[in-house]
């Protein structure tokens, strides 16, 4: 079985990745975090379409809540700020690589989707939240933003333990 | 023996008087970081608890018997459950398995 790795891996282990993520603006970075919320809502409403496990489609409707709920957030956090996300290098690069995911993910079933969906769902989250608390909390400036993204990590990290069991669960 | 009717009355009125209820309380359950706060006391059928929802995520609050269910709570939103005999205590958020909680629930 071919070994998924996450959009955020691929993005961030690009040579053509001229730009570093660490100089990335506040909204900026919160561009970037609404398409990683997006990218997984979109590889959760796939596995809606593809998986009939029980526990996947459960998974797949957290995502679904929890990143919607994140990026309601961000955006009333934005509009109180008076200022909009602005897209970047990094969002263009997530954005990209998820086509690739999407397109291998959607040529499977069964089985074989669950486990690979469920891999690179703890792919995903593991390198978005290493991202988010190494690269872009350190450097974000403002303190609302900076409150959010931390309470954003809790969730993200409550996801990868998730996934954790969910992979341990169908391995 | 005849009662007069000042003590038949009285006598009625004695008998009749109902207890003073030890439950009907109140209690909450506070949902804050993906844990659930409960009371430390014990809850008794036509209790009320309220469980309200501190995060982002939505969450609910489900008897892992189906004996009860607060259904979705958004984020700010809550509910309030009166508890019903044969109710159990163990409850989990169905988004987040991993999130559990016990209401020490008595009988009435």
């Amino acid at each position: 079985m071919k070994h998924l790795l996450s959009a955020v891996l691929l993005a961030l282990s690009s040579p053509a990745l001229a730009a570093d993520p660490a100089q990335l603006s506040d909204t900026e970075i919160a561009h970037v975090a609404y398409t990683a919320d997006n990218i997984d809502i979109r590889y959760a409403h796939l596995a809606l379409a593809i998986s009939d496990n029980p526990e996947v489609r459960q998974f797949a409707r957290t995502m679904i809540s929890d990143h919607e709920a994140v990026n309601a957030a961000a955006l009333e956090l934005l509009d109180k700020l008076g200022a909009q996300a602005t897209d970047n290098f990094l969002s263009q690069k997530l954005n990209e690589d998820a086509e690739d995911i999407i397109d291998l993910l959607s040529q499977l079933r069964g089985a074989e989707f669950d486990l690979a969906y469920a891999e690179n769902e703890l792919g995903y989250h593991q390198a978005v939240n290493d991202l988010v608390e190494t690269t872009f909390i350190p450097n974000i400036d403002n303190a609302e933003v900076k409150a959010l993204f931390e309470q954003g990590l809790e969730i993200f990290k409550v996801h990868e333990g998730h996934a954790e069991n969910m992979v341990a669960a169908l391995k | 023996m005849i009662l007069k009717r000042r003590q038949f009355l009285a006598c009625s009125g004695a008998a009749l008087a109902v207890p003073a209820r030890a439950h009907d309380k109140s209690f909450t359950v506070v949902i804050r970081s993906f844990s659930f706060e409960v009371p430390e006391s014990e809850l008794h059928p036509t209790d009320k608890v309220t469980f309200v929802n501190h995060d982002i995520a939505a969450h609910t609050a489900s008897a892992i018997d189906g004996s009860w269910d607060t259904g979705i709570l958004e984020k700010g939103e809550s509910i309030t459950l009166t508890i019903a005999q044969g109710w159990i205590g163990d409850f989990y958020c169905v988004f987040h398995p991993n999130m559990t909680g016990t209401l020490l629930i008595g009988s009435l």
